[in-house]
């Protein structure tokens, strides 16, 4: 579990305050605001890359200043809106790398590590892409790996920063089920930044809302379309 | 002897022995210089020097600066290439005065800095190239002495190039007063090592980079080394080329020899450092050289060979020539 | 990332290669030295045997400082291009050579004995090496672009060759030349008795830089995403571009520079493997580098009859077009 208290984000000046909130596992949540609102902000904050200006964050139960760098990687994993491109790369090696935080000083994989890897290659039905490389694949398979890489990691925490940016239609539902899925299925927190209002607009999803013009963010339970409209984009609709 | 193609009633020529790369005619007061391409001998340049004409000179070369001193003419010289090359202690002095000035060599030396200067001849060390601005140079009527002594292969072809300078300076007859004097001390010498019957393998040059760069038979260090009673260990080869050999090519042909002469450093530390593998050798132990008296030697030794053959005879064969000290040389340790 | 079966193949067959070409190496040059002149100079060392003087002291060092200087100065272009997460990156582009020369010259023109001896110049080209090494990892924080960086190494290079020049014209003669001489590098120069130290530190430095592989592998996907994954990204950069100077360093101070070796390399290694599995990249890029150098010298050898070529404009000869080559398939 995530727990947020009266945690103010920002790199030198405060940029939006969030109210006390619980992510807990088992739940795909939507981060939803305006551009340049503080999203990205936010998610480096909650996963030790940049440090609160005031509040708290605790991950299950330990408070995140308390954890150091290389502790992180097993409690949350972080896929970027952007891949890295990389030529030579098997989509096997990447999705191996989420195994790095658990393998021995040369890296070496051991057969759970295989297993696992295989497993979830299995459970996201990208088998067919394993021997590919991934400067081959369309973004949509890149999306895909790259959720394939942070579910081998094996955290009890997910956070994606803008997967269906750069996604046709398709795709964009394609993930946003596979996050679903993982979600339920493995019990995992999983906490996505978006602007695909219409594709999170689902029961099962809960959502952070940053409020443009009060510049705070709070966790809904549900929410309809009208409401995160009238939140998050306020400016657009006066 | 030659004589000039040219009006043969009022042209005398000045007898040159040894020198392949000039020829001199006088000609009522003057002197027509007549440089010779060191390769093919064909006439390079005609130039009319002499005393009629005020003489104010910038040397680029060592050598020049030296034959000024030896014929007391430093006052003529206007210039040099740079002061920490010269050994001559009145050019020295007349540096520090500011009637000598520094100008670089040829490829540093500044146009504006000549023309101003006043000087009318520039000599300097000649490679077959022009001059640097030479046309613009001589169209303010400069004198460009390419010299070509260095090119000359007996040693006693080097000294006779003292004679240009006498015929710049005006000096012709103290000159060639010297030039004989040490022509017959060279002689006399060499006469000591006529009767020798041992002659004692030598070895020259030094590895640069990878490459061991040493003269072929036909140049002035070859020519010496025959002079003085060795046997320079390439004097098989042909031509004035520098050779180049590899460092194992050295090793293998050495095995024997006997005698080092110029590696190019003044100790045995500086040569194991750029030449570690040599040390083997049995010439590792018999290493001369003039690197501690370098620049008095690049400025003396070519008008006065007499010192080096000498030197390099008591270092050869100690038993026929005594020397109460080297002039030039000495025995790296 | 381990190494994989048909890696394991590719991996197999260069290090057959390189011990072969290492033997052939031992036997060609001008002079015929013959397996029992290797013989008596490793366990009867006569002195007065030129044979054996040429092959104790001349082709044995000479074979292993061309391994040492493949395989390093390979390693080091690896290590900067993952590093950089630039292909073009290298020591001799990004200036890390030149950082060796500054601090040579330097220190040989201070006049100081120590500077001119050979453990002054290894230490000062390791310490200036590793300085030059900072420099461009600081550039390389505020570049994006990978040509950028490049034309930074090229403008570093520029302006120490500018400062050496502007230091040899003020300098003495007598260190005129010992950093003339040095300058101009050579395969030849090393001791057999120096080979010992010179191969320890080498093997060091092979071993730290296997402990490297795993952040390397994780560094290929970028900064960010190696830090959310547990690398100390500043500890491994530093970590990195120490062992960069290391090689880097060593090399340039017994051979002089040598170019494009460190880019060439690891490119054409990527492009056979096809693989970003550092161990299997660090330990291939070893053997070509080696094999490489090894190769370049047996043609010098061949053709010294003729004429001789320093190994450095070997290798630029070689090198160069293929850079140009690599720049065409990648930076179009």
């Amino acid at each position: 579990m995530i727990d947020i208290k009266n945690l103010t984000v920002g790199y030198q000046s405060p940029l939006i305050l969030f109210a006390d909130m619980q992510l807990k596992r088992g739940t795909v949540y939507a981060l939803i605001g305006r551009n340049g609102i503080g999203k990205s902000t936010f998610l480096k904050t909650i996963t030790g890359q940049l440090e609160a200006i005031s509040g708290i964050v605790n991950l299950d139960n330990r408070l995140l200043s308390d954890i150091t760098f290389n502790e992180i990687p097993r409690y949350i994993s972080y896929v970027e809106s952007r891949f890295p491109l990389v030529e030579f790369l098997s989509v096997y090696d990447y999705i191996a790398l989420g195994r790095s935080p658990y393998t021995n000083l040369l890296g070496k994989l051991k057969e759970e590590d295989k297993s696992l890897i295989q497993q979830t290659i299995a459970d996201l039905k990208i088998e067919h892409l394993k021997n590919r490389f991934t400067s081959e694949l369309s973004d949509g398979e890149r999306q895909l790996i790259s959720i394939a890489k942070a579910v081998v990691q094996q955290t009890d925490f997910i956070v994606l920063d803008e997967p269906t940016a750069f996604l046709d239609y398709a795709n964009k539902e394609e993930v946003i089920s596979q996050l679903k899925m993982i979600a339920t299925k493995m019990n995992k927190c999983i906490i996505v930044a978006t602007h695909d209002i219409d594709l999170v607009l689902d029961k099962k999803i809960h959502f952070i809302l940053i409020d443009e013009i009060a510049k705070t963010g709070k966790l809904y339970p549900t929410a309809t379309k009208n409401k995160i409209i009238s939140t998050c984009f306020k400016s657009i609709q006066l | 002897m030659k004589i000039s193609d040219t009006d043969k009633n009022e042209e005398t020529s000045v007898e040159i022995k040894y020198a392949k790369n000039f020829n001199l005619t006088q000609k009522a007061n003057q002197y027509i210089l007549e440089i010779l391409d060191p390769i093919s001998g064909k006439t390079e340049s005609l130039h009319t020097i002499g005393p009629s004409k005020k003489h104010e000179a910038i040397s680029l070369s060592a050598t020049v600066v030296g034959m000024y001193a030896i014929l007391d003419q430093q006052k003529k010289l206007k210039g040099v290439s740079s002061i920490d090359y010269v050994f001559d202690r009145k050019v020295k002095s007349m540096f520090k005065s500011g009637s000598i000035k520094e100008f670089g060599d040829e490829t540093t030396n500044s146009i504006e800095k000549i023309i101003s200067s006043k000087a009318n001849t520039i000599l300097y060390s000649g490679f077959g190239d022009e001059f640097p601005n030479q046309k613009k140079l001589e169209a303010l009527n400069l004198t460009i002495l390419p010299i070509y002594d260095w090119k000359e292969i007996h040693p006693l072809g080097k000294a006779e190039w003292i004679k240009v300078i006498g015929a710049l300076t005006g000096k012709m007859d103290e000159a060639i007063k010297f030039f004989n004097t040490v022509e017959k001390e060279y002689n006399d010498l060499m006469k000591l090592t006529a009767s020798i019957n041992e002659y004692p393998t030598c070895l020259s040059g030094n590895l640069i980079g990878d490459i061991w760069y040493t003269p072929a038979n036909e140049s002035y260090v070859a020519h010496l080394m025959k002079d003085a009673g060795a046997k320079y260990r390439y004097a098989d080869t042909k031509g004035q080329v520098t050779l180049e050999f590899s460092i194992e090519q050295i090793l293998k042909d050495n095995e024997t020899t006997e005698f080092w002469i110029n590696p190019g450093y003044d100790s045995k530390s500086k040569i194991d450092k750029f030449n570690p593998h040599i040390k083997h050798l049995a010439c590792y132990n018999n290493i001369y050289c003039y690197s501690p008296n370098m620049i008095e030697f690049w400025e003396k030794s070519a008008a006065e060979p007499h010192h080096v053959l000498s030197d390099l005879i008591h270092i050869l064969h100690p038993e026929i020539k005594e020397i109460k000290s080297f002039y030039y040389y000495a025995k790296i340790n | 990332m381990s190494i994989s079966r048909r890696h394991t193949i590719n991996i197999f067959v260069l290090l057959l290669l390189l011990p072969t070409i290492a033997l052939v190496h031992l036997f060609v040059g001008q002079i015929g030295v013959d397996s029992s002149d290797y013989f008596n100079a490793l366990f009867h060392y006569d002195t007065s045997d030129s044979y054996q003087i040429i092959a104790r002291e001349i082709r044995i060092p000479r074979m292993f400082m061309a391994i040492i200087a493949g395989a390093g100065l390979s390693i080091a272009g690896l290590l900067m291009q993952t590093l950089f997460n630039n292909p073009l990156a290298g020591p001799y582009v990004l200036g890390i050579n030149s950082g060796a020369s500054l601090f040579v010259a330097f220190s040989i023109m201070t006049g100081i004995p120590f500077f001119t001896s050979t453990l002054g110049i290894t230490a000062n080209a390791l310490i200036g090496a590793f300085v030059f090494g900072i420099i461009i990892l600081f550039f390389s924080r505020f570049l994006r672009s990978q040509v950028s960086l490049l034309l930074v190494g090229l403008m570093l290079g520029s302006f120490t060759g500018a400062i050496v020049s502007l230091t040899q014209t003020i300098s003495e003669a007598d260190e005129l030349k010992v950093f003339t001489l040095w300058a101009l590098g050579s395969l030849q120069k090393v001791k057999f008795e120096q080979l010992l130290p010179i191969f320890s530190v080498f093997t060091i430095g092979i071993l730290l830089t296997t402990l490297t592989s795993k952040s390397l592998n994780i560094l290929v996907i970028g900064e960010e995403n190696a830090r959310l994954l547990g690398v100390n990204i500043k500890r491994s950069r530093l970590f990195i571009i120490s062992l960069t100077a290391l090689f880097t360093g060593l090399v340039t101070a017994f051979c002089g520079p040598i170019a494009f070796i460190g880019l060439a390399v690891p490119n054409l290694v990527r492009m056979i493997f096809k693989t970003q599995s550092h161990i299997t990249l660090l330990i291939s890029s070893a053997l070509t580098g080696a094999i490489f150098i090894l190769l370049c010298d047996i043609c010098i050898q061949l053709i010294e009859a003729h004429f001789m070529i320093p190994i450095n404009v070997f290798t630029s000869i070689v090198g160069a077009p293929f850079v140009v080559f690599i720049i065409l398939k990648k930076l179009r």
